[in-house]
């Protein structure tokens, strides 16, 4: 770049961006191909490059760039109609001129690419326009007329078309009716007799005009793209310098306010305040000048989804929202092949081909919508597509023979859970590679670099509906908001964004409790599955109580880390760790804090993925749950289980514990089955045999057990395994005609059976009521 | 007569030494922040001017029980492969010019975690400077007994 000189320079970097734009508008010629406006548009940009690449002596760029324009001027002129193969064509053309400009850009010369073929295409549809022109109006002179040669040398620029030039205000103030014709007229006279005045100042003085009337003609007059005139370039290097300024600033602002506040000199502290504020403001700035509308990276994807449909036969509508949400310049970088591979997918795998389409019952047009929005502190980019949906049972089926699945765990996940299983390393269950699948980039990669940056994935799917990609993309990579937490003897600092909610546990109001050894903590009567931060980082684990449960969330999953003491908020920059660090995966980069030491980050998700592998199928359900159970209901809560083919609901408040026991555990009691637990002989009941659901017994060692306890006894309920928890918020509710049952009811859209526990429970024991008073009996009926 | 500059420290009251262009500072600090999970080797974090940087602790390296960061601690800062880290020693010795000539490998009787450290032995006026391998001193994934 150096020898080129700023004028090749700002060349390469103008006709760039001019190219991704004709890019944009030749795809939306395509769906629009009347529109004068797109081809004036397409065709003045490609004349800049045309004229420029011929100032500069790019020859061969110049000739590539006169093809196009004489197609174009086909088109607009009307004398050739707007096809696909036009457009098919025009875009090979940019491509073409792409690669000059790669090459010059490389090499500093245009390179040998192939534009013979590329003119010979052009030259071939514009005798075919012609040979065909497209309404009747084909005079014979025209047809004679035979297409300009275009080996020989292009003719010199012509002056730029008469759209881009000043329209005389007169005309725009009669075309709107802001003046008569015969006053603009009587002012054009006395301005050739002599009058110095302008004509709009005329016709103002006459009181032939309002004067909003005319600054808006005047506005209407000048050139459209005046945004040029008060932007300008920087560059990225100089904004990142600034930003790691920035970033310093801010910590020397952390450590003046602290010791500012402790000498607690009044004048000092406002000048600290005053200091604060101007940092803030300062970085604000700052980070502005990095952000960028996610519309940069989106602007490509049109012509990769025209491309891959026409290639592939399909047809896709691409629909874009919130293309004006910002987003930092290097997350947006690394954001962009994550997204452009899960469009390419979506096109490929996601929708249908039409008559598949049409086939169940949907338009043949598949629609693939681009979403961009903020979502607490974070940008959401959704690719969603309306096509068949993942097949969870070929993504269980696959992963299982990939050997990440044992197949006795994938009857206790979460659909959720099996649709994730597509991020893992060397999944694909593409039936068939296409040239667009198997380019090196698989679900995994995106997963990574969407991880890099601090950001998540996930996937959701709605068999014959469609899939939904979420990338959950933080707002910045350097400075991030952040809560300080102290462990043991150690300060920890959690991003913010993570951060939903913190609870005290005093340990009587609210305490935490334990499933099977693990901690959970009822929040708002969801289980909520805990992490002590103590035990995740190797240390002694202290008390239950006076300790702080952070609720975060991330990868989807929600879960408490409990911590000793919440501190305060503060802004910290990420600092990278060394690499020796990145084995341990807890961390995920390290901060100068307010007094000068160093202060871990620690990785929301990575605790989340920690916590969870070594957590049993009913722990990851229960979670699961309470992920889906954000919207709360009023109605009582259940524990769904399933039985057999059936789902059965226990109500949760009778339940005391879930637990898995060693299936070589059970033992026999006369015709019983029992258990030793915690000290007491736990007598079991299978719910299959009291139920009547005969069928395979689950396989595995272990069996799913309800633990239900009043006063010192307990009894536990076998059930093939703990489906859910859900509000009982339905009205569809039957009173049962089967024993055993008190009732059905539809929840989450299945038809789910009531548990009458009391019966369940007397067939475990049967004197397990004896011991108790009446009154409570009747509650318990 | 070629000679090399050394950096000397010592440790468990042995001598050792580094080039000295593979030196960055040597600064005495007093926090460091500990990283729970990582190698034993890793004495903590600590702000070097804002920049994070690892202090590696050589005992432990040596093969010896890890010392307490308590109070002010010797570091050496290697400029280290893209970016510094430090070696936590007991006290920092002097800068010494040595003439090829007192070299010698590291002697056979020399074993354990020491021997894959030590590339050599100086012999000085007295007593005895093991010259360190830098990257191995450093290397925190390596097995340490």
């Amino acid at each position: 770049m150096e020898d080129l000189g700023e004028i090749v320079g700002e060349f390469l970097m103008e006709s760039h961006e001019n190219l991704d734009q004709i890019d944009r508008d030749l795809v939306q010629l395509e769906q629009d191909p009347n529109s004068r406006d797109l081809i004036s548009r397409i065709f003045r940009a490609i004349h800049t490059i045309k004229g420029t690449s011929g100032f500069l002596a790019f020859g061969r760029l110049e000739k590539l760039a006169h093809a196009g324009e004489s197609l174009l001027s086909k088109l607009r002129d009307g004398v050739m109609p707007v096809t696909p193969t036009t457009i098919t064509t025009l875009l090979a053309t940019i491509d073409g001129v792409r690669s000059i400009l790669a090459n010059i850009e490389e090499t500093q010369a245009e390179g040998d690419v192939d534009i013979d073929s590329i003119i010979a295409q052009v030259n071939a549809q514009m005798k075919a326009g012609e040979a065909a022109p497209p309404a009747a109006e084909a005079p014979a002179a025209e047809a004679a007329e035979a297409p300009q040669p275009l080996d020989e040398t292009p003719a010199r620029p012509t002056p730029e078309p008469v759209e881009n030039q000043r329209r005389p205000i007169g005309e725009i103030l009669v075309e709107t009716g802001a003046a008569q014709a015969q006053d603009v007229g009587s002012a054009l006279a006395q301005q050739i007799e002599g009058d110095e005045r302008k004509l709009g100042t005329i016709l103002l003085e006459e009181g032939k005009a309002q004067p909003a009337a005319v600054s808006e003609a005047l506005q209407a007059q000048a050139p459209k793209r005046s945004i040029a005139d008060s932007a300008i370039r920087v560059d990225v290097d100089l904004l990142d310098t600034l930003l790691n300024m920035v970033g310093e600033l801010v910590l020397a602002r952390n450590q003046l306010v602290r010791g500012v506040m402790e000498i607690g000199d009044t004048t000092l502290v406002r000048s600290a305040q005053r200091l604060g504020m101007i940092t803030s403001e300062l970085q604000e700035g700052i980070m502005k000048t990095r952000m960028q509308p996610i519309e940069h990276i989106w602007s490509k994807l049109p012509r990769v989804v025209r491309d891959l449909s026409n290639g592939l036969g399909k047809q896709v509508q691409l629909v874009m929202q919130g293309k004006d949400t910002e987003l930092d310049r290097s997350l947006l970088e690394a954001v962009k092949d994550p997204l452009t591979h899960l469009v390419r997918n979506a096109v490929d795998h996601g929708i249908e081909e039409p008559d598949q389409r049409i086939a169940s019952g949907k338009g043949p047009e598949g629609t693939l919508t681009l979403r961009a929005y903020h979502e607490g502190g974070h940008v959401a980019v959704e690719v969603a597509d309306d096509g068949a949906g993942l097949n969870v049972d070929r993504i269980a089926q696959k992963a299982v023979e990939n050997g990440l699945l044992r197949p006795d765990q994938v009857p206790n996940m979460d659909r959720r859970d099996i649709m994730a299983m597509v991020f893992q390393p060397g999944f694909s269950t593409a039936a068939k590679v296409t040239n667009v699948s198997g380019r090196g980039v698989g679900m995994d990669v995106v997963k990574t670099n969407i991880e890099n940056i601090g950001g998540a994935v996930s996937v959701d799917s709605t068999p014959g509906e469609g899939t939904v990609w979420r990338l959950t993309i933080p707002l910045t990579l350097a400075i991030i908001q952040a809560l300080t937490v102290d462990c043991g003897d150690q300060r920890y600092v959690v991003p913010q964004v993570a951060v939903l909610e913190l609870v005290f546990i005093d340990g009587q109001s609210t305490k935490i409790e334990y499933a099977s050894g693990a901690p959970v903590y009822r929040l708002r009567g969801k289980l909520l599955p805990l992490v002590r931060l103590d035990r995740a980082l190797g240390l002694d684990v202290g008390a239950d109580e006076g300790v702080y449960i952070m609720v975060l969330q991330a990868d989807g999953r929600r879960f408490g880390l409990v911590v000793d003491r919440v501190l305060n908020t503060e802004e910290v920059v990420v600092k990278a760790l060394n690499s020796r660090f990145k084995d341990i995966g807890l961390y995920a980069g390290a901060t100068i804090l307010g007094d000068g030491k160093v202060g871990l980050i620690l990785d929301v998700s990575s605790l989340a993925r920690r916590s969870h592998l070594t957590a049993d199928a009913e722990r990851q359900n229960l979670e699961a749950s309470a992920r889906a159970g954000k919207g709360a209901g009023s109605g009582e809560r259940l524990l769904v289980t399933a039985v057999g083919e059936r789902r059965v609901a226990i109500p949760l408040d009778t339940v005391t514990r879930l637990e898995e026991f060693p299936r070589k555990r059970i033992e026999h009691a006369g015709s019983r089955e029992v258990v030793q637990y915690r000290g007491q002989i736990l007598p079991l009941v299978r719910l299959s045999h009291l139920l009547g659901a005969y069928g395979e017994e689950p396989e595995g060692d272990t069996v799913s057990v309800v633990v239900y306890s009043e006063g010192a006894r307990s009894v536990a309920l076998v059930v093939d395994r703990i489906v859910d928890i859900a509000e009982n918020s339905t009205t569809a509710r039957r009173d049962a005609e089967e024993d055993g049952l008190v009732g059905t009811a539809v929840i989450q859209q299945r038809v789910t059976e009531l548990l009458d526990v009391r019966r369940a429970i007397l067939a475990a024991d049967p004197n397990f009521y004896t011991d108790l008073e009446n009154d409570e009996l009747l509650v318990e009926a | 007569m070629p000679s090399r500059q050394f950096a000397t420290f010592e440790v468990a009251g042995q001598l050792f030494g580094v080039e000295v262009h593979t030196v960055q500072e040597v600064l005495s600090y007093n926090e460091y922040t500990p990283v729970p999970l990582a190698p034993q080797a890793i004495g903590g974090l600590f702000n070097l001017r804002g920049q994070v940087i690892a202090a590696v602790d050589l005992r432990v390296q040596l093969g010896m029980a890890r010392k307490a960061l308590e109070g002010p601690v010797m570091n050496v800062i290697l400029r280290g492969d893209g970016e510094p880290v430090s070696l936590v020693v007991d006290r920092i010795g002097e800068v010494v010019d040595l003439d090829d000539d007192t070299f010698e490998p590291p002697p056979d009787t020399l074993s354990g975690p020491t021997r894959e450290l030590v590339v050599g032995t100086f012999k000085l006026d007295g007593r005895l400077m093991l010259a360190l391998d830098v990257n191995q001193a450093v290397d925190t994934q390596r097995a340490t007994t």
